[in-house]
């Protein structure tokens, strides 16, 4: 049985346009000239029990949009959507009973008061029985390293520290589908390698189904074998990563150090990635012996002092899923950012 | 939502003192800040009591003395100091920058959650405004008990429906203002109307009377003018019990219009923001 199941999904938002002037208000109430933007178009998938999958794209791909309406807080305009057996929007609190939702963005915490406080609400609201709620509140603090910071004031703390509570926060009332809206923007390496850690063993351990949003392809890799990529609303892959870097990262890139800078090499098999001198990057065909002609035949005519593989990084792999896809790339400065994950979206 | 075995019936009003007391303390953040709300109050006590010694020097106008008007004076200012009405402000902050995302993916209902917050928020200021301030207004100016038992009794309950009126008018506003994506019209609206028929400035009874009998009717007079008039016995017997009768229509009236334009909201809400 399927945990979540999406058939056809799409969202269309109307934006009322606002007519300025005077009377501007009372116009723009009865004539209300509208424009339609769709956000989200066809999108089918379903998610089993205890899977952990990316759902990536671009900035205004539809993935926040996704996530709302399985959340059960904005309702979809065509399809259906189906999460723990019931429809999201039409029982939105029965749903959020049983889910946690971590917005990047946002924040549950209450800002004024130390974090324990709004742990302890969190316990009333979702009704979690004290047992429970105090094995579960040590277990996360242990795990993402909270300790002192339960008692302090949510404004005090870092970024990466408020993540991290936002995140145990969500998890208190063990949700079957936690979901995760770019829950590791702006954040530092060790504060992303903090949240990415206890999500692998919230995954594992507890068995609990991760849906991720993100701009940062590193969460994904680190946390999810199965990844849903979507461009302008519409899915453009479903599938595991792995598969997909067979499909399309065909080529790796090789590292040549040279005893001497051998100066410009072409070579037909391989394409010259970077060039620093003594030190260049190919990019090869993956198979061995593609891979040992090309070294072969540069070994041949320059001393090398040292060789090293590297398997295509997953931009690279999305970079050419969308150039494959020809029609829907999306424009390269905007996939750079995306890609280095720097982009704060709306 | 998950029934406990035994489910209690209490469950519901322990989150929503939960909430209220997490509200409150929220609050507490700011008590450096209060001061200048004592201040303001005072100021305001001041010179409205100042302008009733000018016009009623030493009478009374329609039965009210200098001293009943005072004690109205400080009831309306202690009132004002507790209505909900900055529930206006904050929901239509919330829808506006989708804020009301991380609220609706909670399992509650959001105007209950909303009154909680809010009621922490006033008993906040009746522990820190309120208290502090009559207790100066009355040493400095002098306060009238409440006229009777039933006066202050009654006093009460209307106190009640001061807050659940500020709050219903609060969320019908709000939400009015969400569904027609202008907030400040209705505010200003609302507040001149406030100012007009809720008789802060100028009690009912000194109102022409076509207006005192529209002023009657309206919700407004039980954010301000009801609460201070039964407080002086001005409202008593039988329209004290059609006043509150009123009273508790209004907020019959004005909740139940908010929760259908709340049901209608959430059917098609657009969340705002990633
Ligand atoms: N409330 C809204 N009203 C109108 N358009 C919106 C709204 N929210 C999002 N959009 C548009 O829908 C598209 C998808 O947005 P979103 O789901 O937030 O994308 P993502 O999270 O992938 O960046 C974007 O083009 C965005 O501009
Ligand atoms: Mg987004």
């Amino acid at each position: 049985m399927s945990i979540i199941t999406v058939s056809h999904l799409g969202k269309d938002y109307r934006q009322i346009r606002r007519i300025d002037g005077r009377f501007g208000a009372v116009r723009t109430l009865f004539t209300r000239q509208s424009m339609t933007r769709t956000a989200v178009d066809d999108i089918s998938f379903s998610i089993e029990p205890g899977e952990a999958v990316g759902y990536i794209g671009p900035n205004g791909a539809g993935k926040s949009t996704t996530i709302k309406m399985l959340t059960g807080i904005l309702v979809p305009t065509r399809g259906a959507v189906e999460v723990l057996g019931v429809e999201p929007h039409r029982h939105r609190r029965r749903n959020a009973s049983r889910i946690g939702v971590v917005f990047g963005q946002r924040s549950q915490l209450w800002w004024d008061l130390p974090v324990i406080e709004s742990f302890e609400l969190h316990r009333h609201v979702y009704d979690i029985p004290p047992e429970r709620y105090r094995a579960m509140r040590d277990r996360c603090t242990e795990l993402l390293g909270l300790g002192d910071l339960l008692q302090s004031p949510v404004r005090q703390l870092s970024l990466g520290q408020r993540m991290r509570c936002e995140l145990a926060m969500a998890l208190l009332h063990q949700p079957e589908i936690l979901f995760l809206d770019e829950p590791t923007i702006g954040l530092d390496i060790e504060a992303k390698d903090r949240i990415r850690d206890f999500l692998r063993t919230v995954n594992r351990e507890q068995g609990t189904t991760i849906i991720l949003t993100t701009h940062d392809l590193a969460d994904i890799e680190e946390i999810c074998p199965r990844i849903i990529v979507i461009n302008r609303g519409g899915l453009i892959y479903d599938g595991a990563i792995q598969s997909l870097k067979a499909q399309l990262g065909s080529q790796r890139q090789v590292t040549i150090d040279f005893e001497d800078d051998p100066g410009p090499i072409t070579i037909s098999q391989a394409t010259l990635l970077s060039d620093q001198g003594r030190r260049k990057t190919f990019a090869v065909e993956r198979s061995v012996e593609s891979t040992l002609a090309v070294l072969s035949s540069i070994a041949s005519s320059h001393p090398v002092q040292d060789v090293s593989f590297a398997e295509p990084a997953i931009e690279d792999v999305i970079r050419t899923l969308y150039a494959g896809l020809g029609k829907a790339v999306p424009e390269s400065d905007e996939l750079d950012r995306w890609s280095r994950g720097r982009v704060v979206t709306q | 939502m998950v029934a406990r075995p035994g489910g209690d019936a209490v469950r519901p009003i322990r989150t929503f003192l939960a909430f209220l007391g997490t509200s409150f303390r929220k609050n507490l953040a700011y008590r450096s800040e209060v001061w200048l709300s004592i201040l303001f109050g005072l100021l305001a006590i001041v010179i409205q009591a100042a302008i009733w010694r000018a016009l009623l020097g030493d009478g009374a106008a329609e039965g009210i003395t200098v001293d009943d008007m005072v004690t109205y004076v400080i009831i309306t200012t202690v009132i004002s100091a507790v209505s909900l009405h900055r529930l206006v402000s904050d929901v239509d902050e919330r829808l506006r920058g989708g804020d009301i995302a991380v609220d609706l993916v909670k399992p509650m209902h959001y105007p209950t959650l909303q009154l909680a917050d809010q009621l922490g928020r006033s008993a906040f200021q009746l522990a820190f405004v309120v208290v502090p301030m009559v207790v100066i207004a009355a040493l400095t100016f002098g306060i009238e008990a409440p006229a009777s038992a039933t006066a202050g009794a009654a006093f009460v309950a209307s106190l009640a429906i001061a807050l659940l009126v500020s709050f219903t008018q609060g969320l019908l506003l709000a939400l009015l203002a969400f569904w027609f994506l202008t907030t400040f019209h209705f505010i200003w609206a609302n507040g001149a109307l406030l100012t007009l028929f809720g008789g802060a400035n100028l009690p009912l009874w000194f109102f022409p009377d076509a207006l005192e009998t529209v002023a009657r009717l309206l919700p407004y007079q039980f954010v301000a003018f009801v609460p201070a008039a039964i407080w002086l016995g001005e409202i008593a017997g039988s329209e004290l019990a059609w006043t509150l009768a009123l009273g508790v229509m209004w907020v019959a009236i004005q909740g139940a219009a908010g929760q259908a334009l709340w049901s209608a909201a959430v059917h098609r809400l657009t969340v705002q923001g990633g």
